[in-house]
Parts: C-alpha cells; sequence; structure tokens
C-alpha cells in the first residue's frame, strides 16, 4: 500500500485546494489532444478538434476536462484508497471505453505541466516529486482493473 | 529524417531564446535527482544530496546542469542533423558514463516542467507540442549509440 508522509499529505491536499477545476481541466485535456494527436480518437462526437485554436475553443472538450479533473478529488479525498476508489473507472475505461491505459500518463503529464505554467516557482521540486507521485498513484489506480 | 515546420522551429528557438542557461540547467538537473531519485547514483561525487535543500545548494549540480544546458544548444543550432551532432555524446554515456538512456527521458521532462513554470501562460499547447518533439528527437539522438 503506498505510504504518504504528513508533509506530502499537506502539499497534495494544498496544490489541489489552489487547482481552478473549471480553467485547468480544460486546458489539461486540450493539451493532450494537441501534444498526443492520437488521443483524438477516442472524442471522435466532439465535432472540429482540427487544430490547437479548434480543440481549445472546443465547449465539448472544455466540459469534458472539468469532469475528468473533478474526479481527481475522490482521491485527494481518499490518499490511502486510491486503488479502491477507482475500480469502477478502471473497468468503465477497459471494458466500455476501451482506453489505452498509456494516456492516463500522458493526461498526467500534460496536468502537471498546466499546473507548472499556473504556480510557476512556487511549484519547487519538492511539492514537483509529491504531486509526480500522487499522479503516478492514481494512473496506477485507473489501470489496475485492465485485463 | 525528422521533418520541422517553419512553426516548429520557430517555437523552438523562440522557447530557446528565453531560457536563462545558467538557471533553467541547473534547475532541471536538481530537480531530475529530487524527483527521480535513483538518479543520484550517477552522481556520486558530488557531495550532499540527502535531500531538496542539499541538491538544490550543491554546487556540482549547478555547474553539472550548466554543462548539460549547453549540450542542448548544439541540438538548437543544428536541429537537421540532431542525431549526428549527439553521435559522440552518446557513445560517451554509453560506454563510459554506463547511464540509462531512460534518464535521458525523465532529464528532458524536468526540463520541459522547468520551462514551463519559467514561461507560464506563454508555453501554450502548440509550443509544449513543438518542444515536447524537439525534446524527443534530443533524447532518441542520445540513445542512439548504445549497444
Amino acid at each position: 500500500m503506498v505510504e504518504w508522509s504528513d508533509s506530502e499529505r499537506k502539499t497534495i491536499a494544498s496544490v489541489w485546494g489552489k487547482i481552478n477545476v473549471d480553467k485547468i481541466g480544460p486546458q489539461t485535456l486540450a493539451r493532450v489532444l494537441i501534444v498526443y494527436p492520437w488521443t483524438q480518437r477516442y472524442f471522435g462526437s466532439f465535432g472540429n478538434l482540427s487544430s490547437a485554436s479548434a480543440v481549445l475553443a472546443n465547449l465539448k472538450v472544455a466540459n469534458h476536462g472539468k469532469t475528468v479533473l473533478n474526479a481527481l478529488d475522490k482521491a485527494v479525498k481518499n490518499l490511502d484508497g486510491i486503488k479502491a476508489t477507482y475500480s469502477e473507472l478502471s473497468q468503465l475505461h477497459c471494458n466500455t471505453l476501451n482506453v489505452d491505459p498509456d494516456n492516463f500518463r500522458l493526461l498526467a503529464d500534460c496536468l502537471t505541466i498546466v499546473v507548472a505554467t499556473s504556480f510557476r516557482s512556487e511549484f519547487n521540486p519538492a511539492v514537483q516529486a509529491t504531486w509526480q507521485k500522487f499522479l503516478s498513484v492514481v494512473v496506477a489506480a485507473l489501470s489496475s482493473r485492465y485485463h | 529524417m525528422v521533418e520541422w515546420t517553419d512553426a516548429e522551429r520557430k517555437a523552438i528557438k523562440d522557447v530557446w531564446g528565453k531560457l536563462k542557461g545558467d538557471i533553467i540547467g541547473p534547475q532541471a538537473l536538481a530537480r531530475c535527482l529530487i524527483v527521480y531519485p535513483w538518479t543520484q547514483r550517477y552522481f556520486g561525487s558530488f557531495g550532499s544530496l540527502s535531500d531538496a535543500a542539499a541538491i538544490m545548494a550543491n554546487k556540482k549540480v549547478a555547474a553539472h546542469g550548466k554543462v548539460v544546458l549547453n549540450g542542448l544548444g548544439r541540438a538548437v543550432q543544428s536541429m537537421d542533423d540532431i542525431k549526428n551532432t549527439y553521435a559522440p555524446l552518446s557513445v560517451l554515456h554509453s560506454e563510459k558514463l554506463h547511464v540509462d538512456p531512460d534518464n535521458f527521458r525523465l532529464l528532458g521532462d524536468c526540463l520541459t516542467i522547468v520551462v514551463a513554470s519559467q514561461l507560464g501562460r506563454s508555453f501554450t499547447p502548440d509550443i509544449q507540442a513543438a518542444w515536447q518533439k524537439f525534446l524527443a528527437v534530443v533524447v532518441s539522438a542520445l540513445g542512439k549509440q548504445y549497444h
């Protein structure tokens, strides 16, 4: 089971507390679709994704970005039970959505970059280390029911 | 051979032009040693790396960070010939330094985060895509001579 130090728990709660989901969620998902264009295959019903500006202006992308980032709240509130927390979401992504779990890591990377652009020097190395540990646990949990 | 659009060339040179090598290099290497602690094994002669504060204050880390980033400058000046530009460095890292080439990607990721935190919102998705493509080519070139 994952061990969290008091300092890590505090850091994760603090970073999460400063994240504006309505802004960061859309930016993150947009970056995934722009930087890793194959991920657009999962969003065939979202309309125009033909260029970076189209992706950034796309309302369905924005809404779905909020949905995805809001789901991270459950992990933040449940650091000691992330695997169980995401068990159903993992099954959904595997069995129904057929998402390659490699993409969870790509989304996590884009989220980290958006957080870095927003928080700037506050996103110092120690905070980065804790945040990346947290996201890697989330990514592992989302992959845990794949078969 | 890698193809670069005019927009990509411009994005990469613009980003490079804004980076202060003396600051960015040390920060990127320090983050690598903090976020991926196993990388410290390559720097046994660098003195105290015992915690984040020690790493950030370590002069040998800072000096070596500058060396690494100056090395990246050669790729920026030689975008159409990165593979050959880095052939001797690749041989060096494989045969003398025995560095696991996976670590090049980790350092690249840390560099991207430092760049993101320095440039803030001006590190747009398009620019991120071009920058990551550039680093992927660099990482591939550094791993090319491994056997």
